[in-house]
């Protein structure tokens, strides 16, 4: 009897030297990994050719779209699908168009899979990332791997990403996608200014970050036929962004949230 | 007695083999869902619908470690030393639970190889984090605890204040679970005060359940037997913690469904768990798996019977299963922008699953075994 739990102790203590020793050569290989992924964020981004553009801190970027004018055509998706490297018939497309029922704006029994526009008793509401002043996203990323930069825009590290989708879950406009698989674009219409996402990452609207930091509009902007979007700084009074949001009778969605959106829609 | 020794052991070897067959099984599954492979895109997860099994298993076996640890905790706070030779294999269920619900979180990451992150930058203000720091403390108490009633070590007042540690980390790890869903104020059924407390009343239904059921197949193969006096006790208990959570069930339901009192997003739901999608789910969670196995329990003619105890905490812990996946689907049934999703678990979901479970049980196995839990001689 005595020698059977002598022999139990010494297995128990055998057993956790090898754990141990797994711990510990679990910790200096994950060293390793960090020193790669912190390079690799300081420096330049994760595929070919792409280089973060210029930052600046004195601008407030905000969107603002005027809903008497939008017809619904999806230029906008297309557009930004093309410039963001966003996978083809993926259902990643950072902007979803809603279509809402004539005098109401709630949402039960939206579409954003219509296949016909403009009807006459639909209105139309595109949604993407609300760029939040007090964004849900950022307050539950459990290891930081998104933040707001100071021009307003609410960035992800890919290299950083662990993919728990907390981010997705926590959005209250379901602006967030998920790479479920690995992202593919047709060769030849990559465009080299935007990283491409890995597998198992989120992402999501980022204003075109590689158009408005080097001064061009949004892609979205730039397509809409009827002239609906606008974008700008809120920093200055004097921008037609500003004198917009104060003349015109301008609401965001779901105010409620308490998320702040800077994505302004006109009535 | 020597044929009746050999069946046991041949029992106990082709019960190992065929767990660690699962558990390759459910190995392989997963290398078609990591980062290297396809991706996360082989479950049945969209956008739309971003947690589904994984992290129903998650939240259900951070419940299973909970009544456990109740049991454990009682023996030494409240002198109820009837349950005390059950103490052991209390400690050891909670234990595997919590392993098993980290393992869960791991295998639901798009990116697991980055889970070092956590570590290395926490931010403190996702409640996620807490619930990463609370799971491993709570491995390390039950740790010590399943060491100390291993050993017999500790005199009464260090017993008395590892109970009352481990009760109180208990009691935190499902609050902050339920916070992973209770704090997201864009979901307005999860967003609810409630959340918690009825997240540690099925948490300790369920565990209380399984630690009966698990005991009785420790009594069947060890060829030893509990008291059944506490299986009466223990049924008892199980009924009061079945009626608190049923109670609040119904708090929430009425809140849902009294003419004019529920929100829009609260009608809607209901709607479809009641006459919806759902419906075969929520309503068998409720009757089937929850007021049947709680009249079983109470029914003075039968409820001293150890079948039907049996019976009930199976059960009830299937339809605590059940219940995690409706807390899902309360709020991501519905999506931000007001789409009703759907979301059914792939083959190489469930696979991956079955492999964890079976994780769980040679854990238990080896665990009974090496610790020698059984019941004591009389």
């Amino acid at each position: 009897m005595k020698d059977e739990s002598m022999n139990r102790r010494d297995f128990l203590i055998k057993t956790g030297m090898v754990a141990g020793a797994f711990t510990l050569g679990g910790c200096i290989g994950g060293m390793r990994v960090l020193a790669s992924v912190e390079s690799n964020r300081l420096g330049q981004g994760s595929t070919v050719g792409y280089a973060p553009p210029p930052l600046k801190t004195d601008v407030r970027f905000a969107m603002a779209l005027n809903t008497k004018v939008c017809v619904g055509c999806r230029r906008c998706v297309y557009a930004c699908v093309r410039t963001n490297n966003i996978p083809r018939s993926s259902n990643m497309e950072w902007i979803r168009v809603q279509s809402l029922k004539r005098g109401t704006i709630s949402l039960k029994n939206t579409d954003s899979l219509y296949t016909k526009a403009p009807l006459p008793d639909r209105w139309y509401l595109p949604v993407a990332c609300m760029q939040c002043e007090s964004p849900p996203c950022v307050k539950v990323c459990p290891v930081k791997a998104t933040w707001k930069d100071p021009d307003g825009i609410t960035v992800i590290d890919y290299n950083k990403c662990i993919g728990c989708r907390y981010c997705v879950v926590a959005c209250p406009y379901g602006a967030r996608r998920f790479n479920w698989k690995k992202p593919e674009v047709p060769e030849g219409e990559l465009n080299l200014e935007v990283p491409m996402r890995p597998v198992g990452v989120a992402e999501k609207c980022t204003f075109c970050i590689h158009r408005v930091r080097r001064g061009r509009p949004p892609a979205c902007v730039e397509a809409c036929p009827t002239a609906a979007r606008f974008f700008g700084d809120m920093n200055d009074p004097e921008s037609a962004i500003s004198k917009l949001i104060i003349t015109r009778r301008a609401f965001r969605l779901k105010e409620e949230q308490g998320a702040d959106p800077r994505f302004y829609y006109l009535g | 007695m020597e044929p009746k020794k050999a069946k046991a052991t041949l029992v106990l070897y082709g019960w190992i083999t065929a767990l660690i067959l699962l558990i390759g099984l459910g190995v392989y599954a997963y290398s078609f869902q990591t980062p290297l492979a396809q991706g996360l895109i082989t479950t049945g997860l969209r956008d739309g619908f971003p947690w589904g099994f994984y992290i129903q298993n998650f939240m259900f076996f951070v419940g299973l470690a909970a009544g456990g640890l109740v049991v454990y905790a009682s023996v030494y706070i409240f002198d109820a030393l009837e349950f005390k030779p059950l103490s052991k294999l209390a400690v050891l269920q909670a234990l595997t639970c919590t392993l098993l619900a980290a393992l869960f979180v791991l295998i639901d990451l798009g990116r697991p190889e980055r889970v070092f992150w956590f570590l290395l930058s926490p931010n403190f203000s996702s409640i996620f984090v807490f619930d990463f720091i609370i799971l491993n403390t709570y491995l390390a108490i039950c740790a010590i605890a399943l060491w100390l009633s291993h050993t017999g070590k500790g005199s009464p007042r260090l017993l008395l204040g590892m109970a009352i540690v481990s009760l109180t980390a208990a009691i935190s790890m499902h609050s902050i679970t339920a916070w992973v869903l209770g704090f997201v104020r864009g979901e307005e059924l999860w967003n609810t005060a409630l959340m918690a407390p009825l997240f540690v009343s099925s948490a300790v239904v369920s565990g209380l359940a399984l630690l009966i059921v698990v005991s009785l197949l420790v009594s069947k193969f060890t060829g030893t037997r509990f008291k059944d006096e506490i299986y009466v006790k223990m049924g008892k208990l199980l009924a009061v913690v079945v009626l608190v959570d049923l109670f609040f069930l119904l708090a929430e339901t009425m809140t849902a469904l009294w003419p004019g009192a529920g929100k829009p997003s609260y009608v809607e739901m209901y709607g479809l768990l009641l006459t919806g999608k759902y419906a075969p789910l929520f309503l068998s969670q409720v009757f089937l798996f929850g007021l049947l196995p709680f009249a079983l329990l109470v029914i003075p003619k039968i409820r001293k019977s150890i079948p039907v105890i049996a019976l009930a905490s199976v059960l009830l812990v299937i339809g605590v299963f059940i219940k995690r996946f409706i807390l899902l689907a309360k709020g991501l049934g519905i999506s931000a922008m007001g789409e009703v999703t759907s979301y059914i678990p792939t083959f190489q979901e469930v696979l991956v699953g079955l492999g964890l479970w079976a994780v769980g049980a040679l854990i238990m196995t080896v665990g009974v075994k090496l610790l020698n839990i059984r019941a004591p001689e009389v």
